[in-house]
């Protein structure tokens, strides 16, 4: 009787260890497996990383995760299911963390390429300002071309040279600027009786933007305005152009 | 009856001294998993600078599993041994992603700077 015992409480205390060792083991893959899957649901809810994550480490992390569920539910090796799962759940880590570095270095890409596409319009802009007289004056650029360089002599058609090389100038800032809008005044040097010339000559320069170059009439605005506004007070045959909104 | 309840007994304890001792045969051996041990060792004092530089995580999971690592081989369970190595192992790739990501910020940094 006391053998009988002494027997049924060795064999209580081995299973009570084994059943104990069996639990430990368990919990530790049930808690592992669960971290994996929630790295997993972590992934799939970042969208805005999607682009970025890094497949081959997904793809991974998903056969392991898989690995790690059967040998958790199926097999019962709870230490095999808990070393895939770790493994599954680190490949996802890595997969969030390259996708977090590579949407840093697009983003710093694309804000090079708009600082220095921004540096290169305004290089561009100062260049056709130079060329085209004007000068920066507040917010406005403004300038004046005198007539003998706009119009073919004695009339008020324009000429080639002024074509080329001044309003499409202009044109081209008007582009680059959509929201900008020009405003052209005619000026005489001598008596205008209604500001009539000075009228026509600003007209003529707006329907060239507008009908050569395609600008909207709603951007050009044109006046005369005679002798009435002479420069440094001197009365000079020209036409003022005067640029405003030149921002992005 | 006693007998038989004794050898019966006897059978049930060395069954459940088996099941749960390592003398089945593993499928490690003791060799290849102090190999590995030493490697993921030598492989950790390139990064443990890293520790200072937002790595400290990581760094420390892999010496865990370093420790534990030992503490199975000692107590003769080499494949949870090898396992926890392994464990060790993969976290190194971690590291080298994060070293990525710090590079990136560094260079949006730099990229935004003054602009």
């Amino acid at each position: 009787m006391k053998r009988i015992m002494l027997y049924l409480g060795v064999v209580a205390f081995i299973i009570t260890c084994s059943v104990q060792l069996f639990a430990d083991s368990k919990s530790d893959a049930k808690v592992e497996l669960g971290e994996a899957r929630r790295q997993y649901k972590h992934i799939k809810k970042q969208k805005k990383l999607h682009p970025y994550v890094s497949f081959a480490n997904y793809s991974r992390g998903v056969t392991l995760l898989e690995k790690a569920r059967i040998q958790f539910e199926e097999e019962r090796e709870y230490d095999l299911a808990s070393y895939f799962a770790v493994l599954a759940r680190v490949e996802f880590e890595t997969a969030v963390t390259i996708a977090r570095g590579r949407l840093l270095e697009h983003k710093s890409l694309l804000f090079e390429r708009d600082y220095f596409k921004k540096a290169y319009q305004d290089e561009k802009l100062k260049g056709y300002f130079i060329s085209s007289n004007l000068e920066k004056t507040g917010k406005a650029y403004k300038g004046y071309l005198v007539d003998s360089r706009l119009f073919v002599r004695k009339t008020f058609n324009l000429s080639r040279d002024a074509q080329k090389r001044i309003l499409d100038k202009l044109y081209r800032v008007l582009k680059l600027y959509p929201r900008s809008k020009v405003i052209i005044k005619g000026h005489t040097a001598g008596y205008d009786r209604n500001n009539v010339k000075s009228t026509r000559k600003a007209s003529v320069v707006g329907e060239y933007l507008i009908t050569v170059k395609g600008v909207h009439s709603s951007r050009i605005t044109t006046k005369g305005l005679g002798s009435s506004q002479p420069v440094r007070k001197r009365k000079i045959d020209r036409v003022e152009i005067i640029i405003t909104g030149v921002t992005d | 009856m006693a007998k038989q309840l004794r050898f019966v007994l006897c059978f049930v304890v060395i069954v459940l001294f088996f099941s749960t001792s390592s003398l089945f045969a593993d499928k490690y051996s003791r060799s290849a998993v102090q190999k590995e041990i030493q490697k993921v060792e030598k492989k950790l004092e390139k990064y443990s600078h890293l520790e200072k530089r937002g790595m400290g995580r990581e760094i420390y999971k892999i010496e865990a599993y370093i420790k534990n690592a030992k503490k199975l081989l000692v107590e003769n369970d080499r494949d949870e041994a090898w396992y926890e190595i392994g464990k060790a192992n993969a976290y190194f790739k971690l590291i080298e992603a994060k070293k990525y990501l710090f590079a990136a910020e560094k260079k949006y940094k730099a990229a935004t700077r003054g602009k």
